[in-house]
């Protein structure tokens, strides 16, 4: 049986930028790239908690890298 | 020392930064009464500060001692006050000129923290809005009272309610804890309870049903009951009474104008203890809100380092005093994060794994709507209690200190997360000050005032409590006496109205049954 991991084929690897705070992220896509960011940034910086929560998807610049 | 010529109003520059620090706050959830700020000057301020904030106050030597303490302290460049904010409706807050505009800043943001606070905390719910009038009232009357008796008479007055002004009992505003006896419900005046030969407790029965319906030993039991209740109902008071004041008011002999001096004392104490029970909670609170709006919104380029230089000497920690700003801002940061990643409930408690628990986040993202609540509810002893933890402890380095005889110096004398938070919570029971209640206001039929101290461990302060005494006698005219634990047995200290002395009983004080009872 041939299998096929259509996941593990689209994982790839992002970088997020959001104002002078660029972090890389694996994701499935670019939205899921910024999902990545936004909870990653949040562990970061907990007193940003509520701003990084609320920032619109079109302040995310999404890089795929690899 | 002069405070007639307030109501300096800000520059429009400051009426511009408080619109916009104003309309962040209200964006951010904060909900206060109108603030209005005043300019006023070193003097002014520390004027101010001396009354307690209340520049309408009664005349009285210490607003004065109060001043001179922070007029030189502000003149020898040991302290400054940068702002005073009132609890009042609509709130009042104090600026001084000469900060520079990033500390209006900073400062008008705690103000709106504060202010929201004052409003929203339930331990503020009693307190008198309208307490500038107030206060005013209270000045007009004691100034009547120094007119007509002088000078000398109502101030040494006020200097004996002064010294009993802490005992009063906090949590009387929120409920009743005695029966409010009613003044014209007249018992009866003999000591006959049972006349005609009735039993009390007994039914009616038939001869041979008797001892069925109405059994000896439950007789016997009812009688002792009721022996036990008659006996509580002739003590006076019939529960011990922890608002000293407010049983002085009732029962000591006081002329007419000094039942109202003392009323006055009161209510001004009633109206500052919330202020006492939430400080470490009102700072932090004030002081997070504080630091979220100048950093988001507030600071332009030029303002950092001042914000930066001025924020971080608030903040400081000092090896031997605790910051209570500090304290409370890092705890309120704490349950921020641990509510935004569901760092809480039964999982997380019952999670044994050390790196699952510090690498926990469910997204949960109830950080901001946790601490608003926590505001709401909390006083700094039940917020230390509920919030205080181990792991928050240890990232803020915290210990307990004590002085050591042998080395005759100050040491650290433990980092145990337990004794740590006992200390403190200890610290913050009945706002640090030792729980007197009236146990006996006709102790041996003599008319004299027996009190009791509830002992937890630290002892009366004996120059205080001698002092205070005295004052009690000059208010109760009688004999005064209070029962407390001097190295670790049960003592009366009394003061007859000529000398003190002190009756130690063979009764040791036991920690562990004290535990058992509470």
């Amino acid at each position: 049986m041939i299998s096929h991991n259509s996941e593990h084929d689209l994982e790839g690897s992002f970088q997020v930028r959001v104002g002078y705070t660029t972090v890389t992220v694996k994701g499935l896509s670019r939205r899921d790239a910024i999902e990545q960011a936004r909870e990653r940034l949040c562990l970061e910086m907990p007193r940003m908690w509520d701003v990084i929560q609320s920032l619109e998807h079109h302040r995310f610049e999404v890089f795929h890298i690899k | 020392m002069s405070v007639a010529n307030l109501n300096r109003s800000l520059t429009a520059e400051l009426v511009d930064a408080q619109e916009r620090i104003a309309a962040h706050a209200r964006a951010y959830g904060l909900d206060f009464y109108t603030t209005i700020f005043e300019l006023v000057d070193a003097q002014e301020l520390n004027a101010i500060a001396a009354y307690g904030g209340f520049p309408t106050r009664y005349p009285h030597w210490r607003f004065g001692m109060e001043y001179e303490q922070l007029s030189k302290g502000y003149i020898y460049g040991l302290q400054k006050i940068y702002e005073l904010v009132i609890n009042n409706d609509p709130c009042y807050a104090y600026l001084m000129t000469s900060n520079d505009f990033t500390d209006q800043k900073l400062v008008m943001a705690h103000v709106y923290g504060h202010c929201d606070f004052f409003k929203n905390n339930y331990w503020f719910s009693q307190t008198n809005r309208k307490m500038i009038d107030e206060m005013a009232n209270h000045g007009n009357r004691v100034r009547r009272y120094m007119d007509r008796f002088g000078i000398e008479v109502v101030e040494k007055f006020i200097d004996t309610c002064l010294s009993v002004e802490d005992l009063i009992d906090i949590h009387s505003p929120f409920i009743q804890r005695y029966e409010r006896s009613d003044k014209y419900a007249f018992g009866n005046t003999t000591d006959d309870t049972c006349q005609g030969g009735n039993v009390p407790g007994r039914f009616r029965a038939k001869q041979y049903m008797d001892p069925y319906v109405n059994p000896p030993d439950a007789l016997e039991r009812e009688a002792s009951r009721r022996q036990q209740q008659l006996a509580k109902e002739e003590r006076f008071p019939k529960e011990p009474i922890r608002d000293v004041l407010q049983f002085l008011l009732e029962y000591a002999p006081l002329r007419p104008w000094q039942v109202d001096v003392l009323s006055i004392v009161r209510d001004e104490a009633y109206y500052f203890a919330p202020q006492a029970q939430t400080k470490i909670m009102n700072e932090g609170w004030a002081s997070y809100w504080h630091s979220t709006i100048m950093t988001r919104h507030g600071l332009g380029p030029n303002d950092v380092v001042n914000y930066a230089d001025h924020n971080s000497g608030t903040l400081a920690s000092s090896p031997t005093r605790l910051n209570p700003y500090k304290v409370g801002v890092e705890l309120f940061r704490d349950i921020e994060d641990r509510w935004n990643r569901g760092c809480f409930g039964r999982d997380y408690d019952e999670c044994d794994d050390l790196i699952a628990k510090r690498e926990w986040n469910t997204n949960a993202g109830l950080g901001r709507e946790k601490i608003f609540e926590v505001r709401r509810i909390h006083n700094d002893l039940t917020f230390i209690d509920e919030f205080f933890t181990l792991d928050f402890c240890r990232w803020n380095k915290l210990f307990k200190f004590g002085y050591n005889d042998h080395t005759d110096y100050y040491e650290v004398e433990s980092r145990e997360f337990p004794k740590v938070k006992q200390q403190l919570l200890a610290s913050l029971t009945n706002r640090g000050r030792p729980l007197i209640s009236v146990r006996d206001g006709n102790y041996k039929n003599r008319g004299e005032l027996f009190l009791e101290h509830d002992y937890s461990g630290v002892e009366l302060e004996l120059g205080y409590a001698n002092g205070t005494l005295e004052h009690l006698y000059h208010l109760w005219q009688r004999p005064v006496h209070v029962e407390t634990v001097l190295e670790n047995r049960v003592s009366t200290l009394t003061f007859d109205g000529s000398e003190h002395s002190v009756s130690k009983s063979d009764q040791m004080w036991n920690a562990a049954e004290e535990l058992e009872e509470t």
